[in-house]
């Protein structure tokens, strides 16, 4: 026992670690993929100006043997424990088979932590990341650091993706939402900008859609807690809201009703009857605008409406759900919001 | 406490009893059950807690007709000589099989998570090292260590289950009752075996302290033991959803590996889940090591328990390492269940049970004819 204990087959030195702080994964010009590592490197992180990382390439025919191809090639043993975004290219979202092969491939990394913050480029991943954020110089902390729960950034709220939820909705309905990530402005200049989502029908890109577009999924799916509102003159900051979502049948058709009580506190102006009605008419407006371009534009569900229908309407969804995208693409959606605002 | 008589208290043998059977039994639960009953799988462990405790009845029965025995001389009194060695024999198979796969299972899941490198052999003789030390040592000791150990399963599992019902969509375990009876039952029956080693019961009359109020305590404990189960498959099916959480192999550590833990105590919670993995580790080989060698010395009749625990290591360690993949240890582990399983689980504590109150009424009426 002594003996056991004395030696450690796994002994591995903080400096014989190369931690990979951001993966970016990208169709592949000879080979069907290429994944770009993003590795902290450890000499340089003493003072300088420059960004303590490096960036590697390979390709290969999956991206776990692209991975594996980079650890081949550096001195030091890869580990992805310390992992904090993936950002995956266009390339690859277009094509259902390439992005079933990433999620299943990072997915089974047991070092990936499954709350790894993801994300959907319209550009090359490798493009993204090499630019240097100003606000931290690795790319992957600045995207993990945006989407954690002290950051109260208004379009940080609006969508975050993970590892874990982006492999379970592949698993459910293949449609699912993936914030983007963009460059602005060209060269060595270029910014780095998150907003918009990626959305994704049968595991593949039906399209990007901006911020505006995506105001309202925050009232439709989530918490919009943080939200700053600004109607005429007066503005209001959102304490808490809270959407429920039920199904009604009126002649052979679906109507998805969403009522949404939201309590908010006045930040400026005059709170009168007049000024809430104005907010409820802007949520409301914002709410019908996504609606719309899901139902029209891309006819994809990304609200996961089906699921919703199966959970507490199991009778109605047996009927509907053989034919979902006609049923949602026919779908009424009516809105009700109850708006309390507080001095 | 420090009595050294061989015997242990009434909540010893509840911690030594929890401690055994709920670590290994519960990780791979939820799984189990919702491969066949999707959300309802938690219904099928409720199904699964009500045919524990119809077995830990039935053992207990059998325990209090003979109290003070060992397993091997209350049998022999039934049965016979050659029929009780078969069943000691039968009983220690079942034992040394249940700490070879749970050794091999342990050994997989410990190069996944911690020591990619770490050859198995390295593994299997560290856990049956320190779970055969502790066997040799004996009941008393076995029964003292569980109590301090039985927190440190707990603590983390109440921890992090605690922290993570605020992110759980309990929607998802609507709509409720939507499987059939069969696939409740077959989710139950699967649910059942994750009280292997609820055998060890039968086990435990020579070595009560305080045989009245045993039955009380045995079923109190099943019962607890199987409320944390339906809590911790409910939350977990919950947590991933049933389609998503038959993905996963060990959904109760996934679970408590990717939970957020609030103010960055621990980021990754590794650390919790080895604890948890060890301590159930080393439970059950420990009491499948201790049980087996005394069965062995029964059947036997010679030498000291800790000659057979070192007989039973090497066979443990061999039988650990044959199958090939954690594929095949599930598949094998399906088989074992379904027929020593089955037969140790259900059929001897039946027949035992039978044979006991038919020799009771034999002797009562015996009594009545001497009395007349």
């Amino acid at each position: 026992m002594f003996a056991l204990m004395a030696f450690n087959w796994d002994r591995t030195e903080m400096e014989d670690r190369a931690f990979v702080v951001t993966i970016g994964i990208d169709k592949g010009e000879d080979a069907p993929f290429e994944v770009t590592m993003s590795i902290l490197d450890a000499e340089t992180m003493e003072g300088g100006e420059e960004a303590p990382r490096v960036l590697r390439h390979a390709t290969g025919d999956c991206p776990a043997s692209a991975m594996g191809q980079i650890g081949a090639t550096i001195s030091r043993s890869v580990y992805f424990g310390h992992t904090k975004a993936i950002i995956i290219g266009k390339g690859v979202l277009n094509d259902a088979d390439k992005m079933q092969k990433t999620v299943d491939a990072l997915s089974r990394n047991n070092d990936i932590n499954m709350r790894t913050v993801v994300m959907a480029t319209d550009k090359r991943a490798a493009e993204i990341m090499e630019a240097k954020p100003e606000a931290h110089q690795m790319l992957g902390i600045y995207l993990a650091g945006f989407y954690s729960k002290a950051n109260t950034n208004a379009a940080a709220l609006v969508v975050k993706a993970d590892l874990e939820q982006l492999a379970a909705d592949f698993r459910n309905s293949g449609t699912t939402i993936i914030p983007k990530v963009t460059l602005e402005g060209e060269g060595d200049d270029a910014e780095i900008k998150i907003g918009g989502v990626a959305l994704l029908k049968n595991q593949s890109l039906a399209g990007f859609i901006d911020e505006e577009q995506m105001a309202g999924y925050l009232w439709i799916k989530e918490n919009a807690q943080g939200l700053q509102l600004t109607a005429d003159s007066a503005t209001i900051k959102i304490e808490r809201s809270k959407p429920k979502i039920r199904f009604i049948e009126e002649n052979g058709r679906l109507i998805c009703n969403i009522k949404v009580d939201v309590t908010a506190r006045l930040e400026a102006g005059r709170n009168s009857e007049e000024a809430a009605r104005n907010f409820e008419l802007k949520i409301k407006s914002e709410m019908q605008e996504t609606f719309r371009v899901f139902q029209k534009k891309y006819t994809a569900d990304g609200f996961g409406l089906q699921e919703i229908l199966r959970k507490h309407h199991p009778n109605l969804y047996k009927k509907y759900a053989k034919n979902w995208d006609r049923t949602f693409a026919q779908m009424r959606f009516t809105t009700d919001i109850e708006l309390k605002i507080r001095h | 406490m420090f009595a050294l008589n061989n015997k242990i208290s009434l909540r010893q043998v509840q911690a030594l009893l929890f401690l055994e059977i709920f670590g290994f039994g519960v990780t791979a639960l939820p799984r189990r059950t919702a491969e066949h009953a999707a959300q309802d799988g938690w219904l099928g462990v409720v199904l699964a807690v009500f045919g524990a405790l119809l077995i830990t009845w039935l053992i207990t029965s059998v325990v209090k007709l003979n109290i003070g025995q060992t397993f091997y001389d209350y049998t022999k009194k039934l049965f016979g000589g050659f029929i009780a060695s078969v069943f000691c024999l039968l009983l220690s198979i079942r034992f040394i099989l249940l700490a070879a796969f749970y050794l091999r299972i342990f050994a997989e899941i410990t190069q996944v998570v911690m020591l990619p490198t770490t050859p198995f052999f390295v593994i299997f003789i560290a856990v049956l090292s320190l779970a055969a030390y502790g066997a040799s040592k004996g009941i008393e000791a076995r029964g003292r260590l569980a109590e301090m150990l039985i927190l440190i399963v707990l603590l983390p599992l109440i921890f992090v289950f605690g922290i993570s019902s605020k992110e759980i969509d309990f929607t998802n375990l609507l709509p409720l009752f939507a499987a059939n009876s069969t696939e409740i039952g077959k989710a139950g029956y699967q649910a059942f075996f994750a009280f292997g080693g609820i055998e060890f019961l039968l086990l435990i009359s020579p070595f009560l302290s305080r045989p009245k109020g045993f039955r009380k305590s045995a079923m109190g404990t099943i019962a607890t033991m199987g409320g944390f189960m339906v809590i911790i498959t409910a939350v977990t099916i919950a947590r991933f959803g049933p389609l998503n959480v038959v993905a996963h192999n060990w959904p109760v550590l996934k679970m408590m590996d990717t939970v957020s833990l609030p103010g960055s105590i621990i980021d990754r919670q590794g650390a919790l889940i080895m604890t948890f993995w060890i301590i159930s580790a080393y439970a059950i080989i420990n009491a499948a090591l201790f049980f087996s060698s005394l069965l062995l010395k029964d059947v036997a009749k010679r030498g000291k328990h800790i000659h057979y625990i070192l007989l039973c290591l090497p066979i443990i360690a061999l039988a650990a390492n044959i199958p090939s993949d954690l594929d095949q240890v599930y598949e094998w582990f399906n088989l074992y269940n379904n027929t020593f399983g089955v037969a140790t689980m259900v059929g001897l504590p039946l027949i035992i049970f039978v044979a006991s109150m038919i020799r009771k009424g034999r002797d009562k009426i015996a009594q009545q004819k001497a009395n007349i």
